[in-house]
C-alpha cells in the first residue's frame, strides 16, 4: 500500500489534483468557446461562399436564368454544411436545389444575400438564401471544440506530467538520496553527507551543508563525552581497586549510624547479608551495640579516630564468637559535594577472630594449669583482685577457699604419678561440680587449690558451710586408678569471708588467712573446713 | 415613344427580350472592336468590352439567351433599325442622320 506520509505521493497528488482541476475546468472553458468559435465561423464560411457565387447568382436573378442558378445552386450544393439553396428574383421567379419550396422543409432561418442587378449597383434584382445544415455544423463545431479541450488537456497533463518528473528527478530524489544517506550515517562517525554538485548552490545545497555541520557538532560531543565515559570509567576502576578489592572492610555511616556504603570484605566481615531488609543499623552486627552507638556518635561530634577490637554478633550458634578490629573516623564532605551538610562516619573493619583466638587460647594455655584446665598462680593475684573489686563495688561478700588434699602424697610416691595425674583430674572435676561457674577455681601447685567466689548479697556462713561441706563429701569418694585400684584421699578447707568492712586487707592477706584456717583444720584431724573471718577495719584505720 | 435607361440595359443586356406588345426585341450591336461600342457599354452599364463578352459567353452556353446582332458599321446599324419596326440599335450622336427614332439618349454625364 503506497503511503501518503511519503513526500513524492504527496507532491505527485497534489499536481495531479491541480492538472486535473486546471485540464477540466480549462477544456470545459475551451470547449465552450470552441463550440462558439466554430458556429460562427462556419456560418462567416457559407457567407463567403455564397459571395464567391454572388455574380453569378446576380446574373441568374437579373435574366431569371435557370441554368446559372442551377450552377449556382448545384456549386453551394457541393459544400457539405448546405442543406438547400434557394435564389429568388424580384420578379418572382425563383430556383432551389430540388425545384421544390424550401422554406417548409428545412423550416430555420436561412442565411440570405441580397443580390443586387450586375449593371446597376443598388438596384436590388433578387436574394440568394442558404439552408445550412445546422446538425452537420454543430457536429464539426463540436468535434474541433472537442479535440480542442482534448488537445488541452493532454497538453496540460503533459506539463504536469513533466513537472511532476522534475520535481521527482530533481527534488524528491535527491531529498530521498540524502535522508537515506542520513539515515545510514553514525553520528559518532566522520562519514557525511555528499552534496550533487548540481545543487550546491541551491536550497538542497544550504540544507546539506547545515546537516553535515550538525554532524559535526555532534561528532564533536560524542567523542568528548565518550572521553569524559572512560575517563570515568578508569576513575571507578581505580575506586574499584581501592575500594571494592581493599582487603580492609571499608563502610561509611551516616549520622544515624546506617551503613550506607560498604565494599565487599566489609560485607562478609559484618555479615551484612544476614541482616534485615531496610537500612543496616551499624550496631546490630556489633555483639556491644551501645559501646558502638557511643563511638560513633563520640566520632561525629569529637571528630575524633577510635581504634579498638569489638566483639560481633553472632548471626547463627554454629558460628563461634568473632572479633573485628575497627577504625572509625568522621569523614570530610567536600564543600562542593552533594552531601554538603550532612556527617559522615568512616569505618574500617578488619576480621581478627583468627589473630583473637590465637590470643586466647595463648592467655588460656599461660593462665591454665595443662593438667586440671584450672586456672594455674599466672595472674593469679591479678584476677582475685578483679573479683574483689567488683564484690566490694557491690558491696557483697567474698570469699577465698583454699584446699589441701590429704593423703595425696603417698598415691604419687606408691602408684606413680600417672596415678597422681588421675587423682588431681578427678579432684578438679569434682570442685568444677561443687563450685559455681563464676567462681574462680586455681589449682596453686601441687596438691593445693584455691577457690574464689562472691557471696550476694553479703557473706553468708551457711552457704559457705554447704559448698564445703558438699566438697569434703565428694573429694574423699574413691578415685579409680588402673588394675582396678582406688584412691582415697580426704581435703582441708580454709575459707577467709570477707566484706566491705575489710577493704584494707590485701589479697595476699585474705589468702593468709584461708591458710591458717586450713592448717588449723589440718592440725584438727583433716578432711574438713574451717571458715575465718578477719577481724574488721579498726576505727582508726578508717579514719586513716 | 422613349424607353428609361433600365429599360435599354434590360434590352441589351437580353433580360427584356419583348416589348410590351409581345413583339420580341431585334438588338443590333456595333462590330466588336468599334470604339462607339466600348464607349456605348461603359456609359450604360459601366462595363467593359470584355466583361460584357464574358457576360454573354457565360448566357451562350445557357442556350436561351441571344446577344444583339453585331453590325460592322453605323450606318448599316442605321438601315438595320430603318428596315425592321421592332429593331433597336444604338450609334454615336455625329453617326445619326435622322431616319430613326431615337428612344433613349445616352449623355456623358450618365
Amino acid at each position: 500500500m503506497i503511503t501518503f506520509k511519503k513526500l513524492s505521493v504527496r507532491i505527485t497528488l497534489v499536481i495531479s489534483f491541480f492538472a486535473l482541476l486546471v485540464a477540466g475546468v480549462g477544456s470545459a472553458v475551451s470547449y465552450t468557446d470552441t463550440l462558439r468559435q466554430e458556429r460562427n465561423k462556419a456560418y462567416a464560411r457559407i457567407m463567403e461562399l455564397a459571395k464567391t457565387v454572388e455574380k453569378s447568382a446576380q446574373i441568374a436573378a437579373y435574366l431569371d436564368n435557370q441554368e446559372i442558378a442551377d450552377d449556382v445552386i448545384g456549386g453551394l450544393m457541393n459544400n457539405e454544411v448546405v442543406a438547400g439553396v434557394l435564389l429568388k428574383s424580384q420578379s418572382g421567379w425563383h430556383s432551389t436545389n430540388d425545384h421544390k419550396p424550401l422554406n417548409d422543409a428545412l423550416g430555420e432561418a436561412p442565411l440570405a444575400l441580397d443580390l443586387d442587378s450586375p449593371f446597376s449597383p443598388g438596384e436590388k434584382v433578387g436574394v440568394l438564401q442558404i439552408f445550412p445544415k445546422h446538425d452537420v455544423i454543430e457536429r464539426n463545431a463540436k468535434l474541433i471544440a472537442r479535440n480542442q479541450a482534448l488537445l488541452l488537456s493532454s497538453y496540460t497533463l503533459i506539463v504536469a506530467l513533466i513537472i511532476m518528473l522534475a520535481i521527482q528527478q530533481i527534488f524528491v530524489g535527491t531529498i530521498k538520496t540524502v535522508a537515506s544517506t542520513l539515515n545510514r550515517i553514525d553520528p559518532s562517525g566522520t562519514k557525511r553527507l555528499h552534496c550533487p554538485l548540481s545543487h550546491r548552490k541551491d536550497e538542497i545545497g544550504h540544507l546539506i551543508a547545515d546537516i553535515n555541520f550538525l554532524l559535526d557538532i555532534s561528532h564533536f560531543r560524542i567523542h568528548s563525552e565518550r572521553e569524559l565515559r572512560e575517563q570515568l570509567e578508569k576513575l571507578e576502576q581505580r575506586f574499584r581497586l581501592l575500594f571494592e578489592n581493599a582487603s580492609v572492610g571499608i563502610c561509611v555511616l551516616n549520622e544515624h549510624g546506617d551503613v550506607i556504603l560498604h565494599n565487599p570484605v566489609c560485607r562478609e566481615v559484618l555479615r551484612l547479608d544476614a541482616a534485615p531488609e531496610g537500612p543496616a543499623r551499624v550496631e546490630q552486627f556489633f555483639k556491644d551495640a551501645r559501646q558502638i552507638n557511643r563511638i560513633v556518635f563520640d566520632t561525629l561530634t569529637a571528630g575524633e579516630l577510635t581504634n579498638g577490637e569489638f566483639e560481633l554478633a553472632t548471626t547463627d550458634d554454629l558460628d563461634g564468637p568473632r572479633w573485628a578490629q575497627c577504625l572509625f573516623s568522621k569523614a570530610r564532605v567536600s564543600e562542593t559535594s552533594e552531601f554538603e551538610g550532612s556527617a559522615f562516619v568512616q569505618m574500617i573493619v578488619i576480621d581478627i577472630t583468627e589473630r583473637k583466638i590465637e590470643e586466647l587460647q595463648t592467655r588460656f594455655k599461660a593462665e591454665r594449669d595443662p593438667l586440671t584446665k584450672l586456672f594455674n598462680r599466672n595472674g593469679l593475684e591479678t584476677r582475685l583482685n578483679l573479683m574483689r573489686d567488683l564484690a566490694l563495688q557491690e558491696a557483697c561478700g567474698f570469699a577465698i577457699f583454699l584446699m589441701d588434699l590429704d593423703n595425696f602424697k603417698p598415691i604419687n610416691d606408691n602408684y606413680g604419678h600417672e596415678a597422681g595425674d588421675t587423682v588431681l583430674i578427678a579432684v578438679a572435676e569434682r570442685l568444677l561440680a561443687c563450685f559455681r561457674a563464676n567462681d574462680i577455681l586455681v589449682r596453686l601447685g601441687g596438691d593445693e587449690f584455691l577457690a574464689a567466689l562472691i557471696c550476694k548479697p553479703a557473706i553468708n556462713q551457711a552457704d559457705l558451710s554447704r559448698i564445703a561441706q558438699k566438697t569434703i563429701q565428694l573429694l574423699p569418694q574413691d578415685i579409680p586408678l588402673n588394675q582396678g585400684r582406688n584412691a582415697n584421699i580426704g581435703v582441708s578447707i580454709g575459707i577467709c569471708a570477707s566484706g566491705p568492712e575489710h577493704a584494707h586487707l590485701s589479697i595476699a592477706q585474705l589468702i593468709d588467712h584461708a591458710d591458717k584456717a586450713m592448717y588449723q583444720v589440718k592440725l584438727a584431724g583433716k578432711n574438713d573446713f574451717c571458715i575465718s573471718v578477719p577481724s574488721p577495719m579498726r576505727r582508726d584505720q578508717l579514719t586513716s | 415613344m422613349e424607353f428609361s435607361r433600365n429599360q435599354v440595359i434590360d434590352f441589351f443586356m437580353g433580360r427584356q427580350q419583348n416589348f410590351h406588345s409581345g413583339k420580341a426585341v431585334f438588338t443590333i450591336d456595333l462590330a466588336q472592336d468599334s470604339p462607339t461600342r466600348a464607349h456605348f457599354y461603359q456609359q450604360l452599364v459601366g462595363k467593359s468590352v470584355p466583361q460584357v463578352n464574358a457576360y454573354w459567353a457565360r448566357l451562350l452556353f445557357t442556350g436561351n439567351a441571344t446577344p444583339p446582332k453585331m453590325l460592322p458599321s453605323p450606318a448599316a446599324v442605321l438601315s438595320a433599325v430603318k428596315e425592321n419596326a421592332d429593331a433597336i440599335g444604338y450609334v454615336d450622336g455625329r453617326d445619326y442622320d435622322g431616319c430613326c427614332k431615337v428612344v433613349y439618349r445616352l449623355k456623358p454625364a450618365d
